[in-house]
């Protein structure tokens, strides 16, 4: 049997390795709840996000080395979603809405339900589920995540103007569907 | 030019979804499930486990693996014959000879899970169990306090060895220990001080597990990541 020991010896005794742990650490002590959100927008159920930034970290953790400083975000965020596509690909039962599915599956929400912020987050993945995935991404980094378009822009490794363009066809997609959810609301309102 | 955040930019229902969205935090242990995750694969990188979540698990299989090398090898935490000695490795050089019976986290209170599993050895010894209405079944919350307080006062005297002794004392006594949680933190810091890494590790992965809301969680996470990675 090899020793847990003499992996741990190894690790300990290359300076380098004591670099690499550091820079692990600051990942997974600074970036999880990044990836836990970022997941669970693309998709997965709050259970499958939490294995899923753990596969995240540990994918970290093996090919640290081979990560430049200062692109750590970007490849935890290139993981997370290849990562995200690859567990919706075998969880297999959440797949894209279309418009008219989002409408009628969010008809009987009520206003005061959506009080609720279980309900709220509910309500705003069926929104982003709506969007294609280079949209939603763009959006739940500007408006979820607060990031400035160029740091977007650097994550993603797009020019800005696409960035830009991006978000405001995620924003007009999001407003449109909020519209329309309001306007189904205050239609079931009146018709009381 | 940046455009406004919808957030506080927007209609109320829109202000409210992203609200929920932004609020929404990892469940609760999550992160140190994350660390221990992280921690268990470097320590051994071809650990078998791909379900991370059920790491607690997983740490009792490996408990059962790491139990079984113990008493091939011997009571002591020594390296084994293959493995590399550094200098720099307290794990290598431990401070002093850990006792087999603290190397497991059976003393965490999950001496079922580990004994159920097929094949994982029991190394820590039973705990001989005192006909209740003795007068040692009866031994006060205050003796249990006071052993506490005594194991932390080793520990701040860095005496890990007789911090482990005085908590497996603590574990037989009190067959139903008031304070088995404080205990459990205190013996992964004791173990950790010690040398004992991946005892430390298993045994923070099943105090997360059965704490999950414990007040110890830094103090545990400290000794089972910070410790380990500072370094």
């Amino acid at each position: 049997m090899v020793s847990v020991v003499t992996a741990a010896a190894r690790e300990v005794a290359a300076p380098e390795a004591r670099g690499s742990a550091e820079r692990v650490k600051v990942a997974v002590l600074e970036h999880h709840g990044f990836l836990f959100r970022l997941l669970r927008r693309l998709g997965l159920g709050e259970s499958a996000a939490e294995d899923a930034a753990q596969q995240v970290l540990c994918t970290f953790a093996r090919r640290v080395g081979e990560i430049e400083d200062g692109k750590e975000k970007a490849f935890l965020f290139g993981t997370a979603v290849r990562v995200a596509q690859s567990t919706r690909r075998k969880l297999g039962s959440l797949r894209e809405s279309s418009d008219q599915e989002l409408l009628e599956g969010i008809a009987g929400a009520g206003a005061d339900e959506l009080l609720d912020d279980h309900r709220a987050r509910a309500l705003l993945d069926r929104f982003l589920q709506a969007m294609p995935l280079d949209l939603r991404t763009v959006f739940v980094l500007y408006e979820l995540e607060e990031m400035t378009m160029a740091q977007i822009a650097v994550l993603l490794s797009l020019p800005n103007g696409t960035v830009a363009s991006r978000l405001r066809r995620a924003r007009e997609s999001f407003q449109e569907m909020s519209g329309r959810l309001q306007a189904e609301m205050a239609r079931k309102d009146g018709a009381r | 030019m940046t455009p406004p955040r919808l957030l506080t930019d927007s209609d109320a229902l829109t202000s409210r979804l992203l609200r929920a969205g932004k609020r929404e935090a990892p469940p609760q242990g999550s992160r140190e499930r994350a660390i221990l995750a992280v921690t268990l694969m470097l320590a051994a990188p071809r650990a078998p486990t791909r379900r991370w979540r059920w790491v607690g698990l997983g740490a009792a299989m490996l408990v059962g693996l790491t139990s079984a090398e113990v008493a091939r090898r011997g009571p002591t935490l020594g390296p084994g014959p293959g493995a590399v000695v550094d200098e720099r490795s307290p794990m290598a050089m431990p401070a002093a000879p850990v006792r087999l019976e603290s190397r497991a986290p059976d003393n965490l209170g999950h001496a079922e899970e580990v004994r159920a599993l097929p094949g994982a050895p029991r190394v820590s010894p039973v705990p001989v169990p005192v006909p209740s209405g003795t007068p040692d079944a009866q031994a006060s919350a205050d003796d249990e306090l006071e052993a506490v307080r005594r194991a932390k006062v080793a520990l701040k005297e860095h005496d890990a060895a007789r911090a482990l002794a005085i908590l497996d004392d603590h574990d037989r006594t009190f067959d139903r220990p008031a304070f088995a949680e404080e205990a459990g933190a205190l013996r992964i810091e004791a173990l950790r001080m010690s040398g004992a890494r991946e005892a430390a590790v298993l045994a923070g992965a099943a105090f997360f597990e059965r704490y999950p809301r414990s007040p110890y969680t830094q103090r545990v996470r400290s000794a089972v990541f910070d410790a380990e990675w500072a370094r």
